[in-house]
């Protein structure tokens, strides 16, 4: 080896020394040979069991492949005037990023500085959480009030001068949670743009409730809002990276200012305008199989006598009587991968992806071989 | 965090110099507000070990010497380039003949593990480290505290100083002589949590009164915990500890939780036994994809039992010597517990004479007092395989597997008390 080692307790942060690296599974072809089963059924990440949808299928099969020596459009132009029709807003609204997790860093990035804070809830989503931590700045979680739904007085009362971003998940990951948009319009009054609000909707293309808020159109009367959209949960393009903000254009720019340019592929880019042609009836079929799933489940979780949760998402959070890492591993066994949620700080809780019914019926036969007695 | 001032000072091995690595370490332990006795201890081992090196070191060879006070204890290491010494120096046994008595009592090594509490060697990228570790002394539980009938509704409360004195005197008075070490003195407990190294969940009624509680430390990858204990009526408490423990242990990078002696108020449902008895309670805190152990053949049967048990996902190598030259000899790291008569052995560099230097040891340290002798293996290291075969013939037990416990599983033997 040439020359020392780096000093690495002077060359790395001390907010970076205590941040563990996220470690992500390992492909299927491993895991088959580590837990010794034939097929691996994913069900932990939420992903759509449908896959894209034709018309993302088409426009995939259609690119020239050549055209990966060239770079793709640095700010997703085509795709963000596409956006734009969908949603009455303006290209300019619109940051489109390697997955919604892209665009958490970024807002992060654009908005806080030493000293500052972020508020979010302690049992969501975590890349809030992690991505302010490992920037060094403080993220302050307030607990799920007891519907399992973000604590909206609880989240004002956390904020202070030095607090720049609030994130809200709609519907919430893992609980289904939202709020309606009566509570929602009172929180963000409550605000009243003193802080910027994110509202992560990366599910909610699933909801059909008629209460449940849409982010999109409530950007006109809230310039402090910022709403989050992936292609990576309905619209099935999980592997290609590709997710999108919008918010009011002067908010849009300064946001701008931190992203990475040609994060975004080209073939992403592609798939996701071709989703966007036919998303309805894609939206249709999937919310069927969803809704399939979850009426299917419920009964079976009922005479298994397990608690679980099903908002209006595309998964279920379930509740066991052992430690849900064990549990993950009895399933893995048998080929049902599931996520286990001591890391939401939901122990013995699994989070189950709702898919196809032949699948949710091996995943309930697979939770009755693992249960005790 | 203001308990940790740290001391640095490097220096040429040559005699002259001895008396500046001794003052530097009484002097810092002084000034850390420990007592001058524990100074003195701490001073007296690292002459042992610095006469030990100086004699042994080629000229130019440096010792960086460090102190460092952590609220409840100092601790000196003493790091030097890891080439300047043949590495079966530091067996503790080193220089010990087997049969002469008078060797094992001039051994300087085994000397200075006796004034401290704790001796650890480690090997770092290009250095070794003896580190040895002296806790401050603090007053044992003087009050009693009975369990009580609760009043009003609990409240998760911050560990903070009064409340933790009072849970260390009622684990104290529920426990007697048997009460777990880290609560036998509460000023140190205080200490403990202070310093970062240990973290607490106390559940407390409204007039302040400690109705449950768990305690935890981390280590590398592992977080020990001891608990739930409850001290009232109200057995829901210790699923309530547990379940704010877990949701404190989430999201820090650590891959599982052990609980060594589980209170009979462990609530169901949490944890996996490792062993028959159900004296060490487990549970993994991230999903476990899978890993490779290096297992020698055996100890294979018991292993793959085990795993298939625990419904581990492990692919076991059976790694066998087929007649390679192998390092010629072995370097064992002990980690002394004296007060517990307790010794934690690890293997730092496994060669032809691991049998020998195993059956020293255990000599050595049977003398020296010790009445349980653990070994740790790590299945994660493919050369620790060839250690179970002196460890059987050395009377040592498998008894479990800690998944995770090390860079991969560690397979836990102790040695069957002599007849
Ligand atoms: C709530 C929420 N937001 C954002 C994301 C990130 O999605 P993407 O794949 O677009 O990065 C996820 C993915 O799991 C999610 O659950």
């Amino acid at each position: 080896m040439a020359g020392s080692f780096p000093p690495l307790e002077s060359l790395v942060p001390r907010h970076i020394q205590h941040i563990e690296p996220y470690i992500p599974s390992k492909p299927d072809d491993v895991l088959r040979q580590m837990f010794g089963c034939e097929r691996i059924h994913r069900l932990n990440n939420n992903e759509n069991a449908l896959g894209p949808s034709p018309k993302a299928m088409e426009a995939l099969a259609a690119i020239d492949l050549f055209q990966a020596s060239v770079y793709p459009s640095g700010d997703a132009f085509h795709l963000r005037t596409k956006l734009a029709d969908r949603f009455g807003l303006t290209p300019d609204s619109f940051i489109v990023g390697n997955g919604a997790n892209e665009v958490i860093a970024f807002v992060i990035k654009a908005f806080c500085q030493e000293g500052d804070n972020i508020i979010t809830a302690d049992k969501t989503f975590a890349v809030y959480e992690w991505v302010a931590e490992f920037s060094g700045y403080e993220a302050r979680l307030v607990p799920l009030g007891e519907d399992y739904g973000f604590d909206d007085d609880a989240m004002l009362a956390a904020i202070d001068a030095r607090t720049k971003v609030l994130f809200l998940c709609s519907p919430n990951n893992p609980t289904g949670s939202y709020w309606s948009e009566a509570k929602l319009r009172r929180f963000l009054d409550r605000i009243d743009g003193r802080q910027i609000v994110v509202l992560d909707e990366a599910y909610c293309e699933f909801v059909e409730a008629a209460d449940f808020p849409d982010g999109m159109k409530l950007l006109h009367e809230y310039p402090n809002l910022l709403v989050f959209r992936t292609f990576s949960k309905m619209f099935a393009l999980a592997g290609l990276r590709i997710g999108f903000m919008a918010g009011a254009e002067k908010l849009i720019d300064v946001v701008r200012r931190t992203c990475v340019v040609y994060s975004v592929n080209s073939f992403a880019q592609q798939a996701a305008i071709g989703s966007l042609e036919d998303a309805t009836e894609h939206i249709g079929r999937t919310r069927a199989m969803v809704r399939q799933a979850r009426e299917f489940l419920g009964p079976e979780l009922d005479k298994l006598g397990l608690f679980h949760l099903a908002g209006e998402a595309n998964y279920m959070m379930i509740r066991l009587p052992m430690s849900d890492t064990l549990a993950y591993r009895k399933l893995m066994a048998q080929g049902l991968m599931v996520r286990s949620m001591t890391g939401f700080r939901f122990p013995n809780h699994i989070r189950v992806t709702l898919g196809e019914l032949p699948v949710m019926e091996k995943l309930a036969e697979g939770l009755k071989n693992i249960l005790p007695g | 965090m203001p308990n940790q001032q740290r001391v640095e000072l490097q220096m040429p091995f040559r005699p002259e110099y001895l008396p500046l690595a001794t003052g530097c370490v009484e002097q810092a332990v002084q000034a850390y507000g420990m007592g001058r006795g524990e100074a003195m201890h701490l001073a007296l081992a690292v002459e042992e070990v610095y006469s030990f090196l100086a004699n042994r070191t080629t000229p130019g060879q440096r010792l960086r010497l460090s102190c460092r006070f952590a609220g409840y204890y100092a601790e000196v290491v003493c790091r030097f380039q890891r080439g300047g010494l043949p590495v079966e120096a530091f067996n503790i046994t080193t220089t010990v003949s087997s049969d002469d008595e008078k060797s094992l009592e001039e051994m300087g090594l085994l000397l200075a593990a006796r004034t401290v509490d704790q001796l650890r060697i480690s090997a770092e990228a290009a250095e070794m480290g003896v580190h040895f570790i002296k806790e401050k002394l603090y007053p044992s539980v003087q009050d009693d505290l009975p369990d009580f009938a609760a009043t009003g509704p609990f409240h998760l409360a911050e560990p903070e100083a009064e409340l933790l004195k009072q849970f260390a005197v009622r684990v104290h008075s529920r426990f007697g002589a048997k009460t777990p070490p880290p609560f036998q003195c509460p000023g140190k407990l205080v200490d403990m949590v202070c310093c970062g190294e240990y973290d607490a969940v106390l559940l407390v009624d409204g007039k302040g009164n400690v109705g449950a509680g768990i305690l935890w430390h981390c280590r590398n990858k592992l977080a020990e915990a001891y608990g739930p204990f409850v001290f009232c009526d109200q057995p829901r408490l210790a699923t309530q500890g547990l379940e704010a423990c877990l949701a404190k242990l989430a999201r820090q990078g650590l891959l599982c939780l052990v609980v060594q002696q589980p209170p009979a108020e462990m609530p169901d449902g949490f944890f996996e036994p490792l062993e028959a008895a159900g004296s060490v309670l487990y549970r993994q805190l991230e999903e476990d994809n899978g890993s490779v152990a290096y297992i020698h053949p055996d100890i294979a049967d018991f292993y793959r039992a085990e795993t298939q048990r625990l419904f581990l996902p492990r692919q076991l190598h059976q790694a066998l010597r087929q007649g390679e030259a192998g390092s010629p000899r072995s370097a064992f790291s002990a980690r002394m517990n004296r007060p517990a008569g307790q010794v934690v052995l690890t293997a730092l560099w496994v060669g032809e004479d691991a049998a020998a230097v195993l059956q020293q040891h255990v000599k050595a340290l049977r003398q020296a007092g010790f009445n349980e002798i653990i070994f740790q293996l790590d299945t994660g290291e493919a050369s620790q395989a060839e250690l179970s075969p002196a460890l059987l013939a050395g009377g040592f037990v498998p008894r479990y597997i800690l998944p995770w416990g090390g860079r991969g599983d560690v397979l836990v033997w102790t040695q069957r008390e002599e007849a």
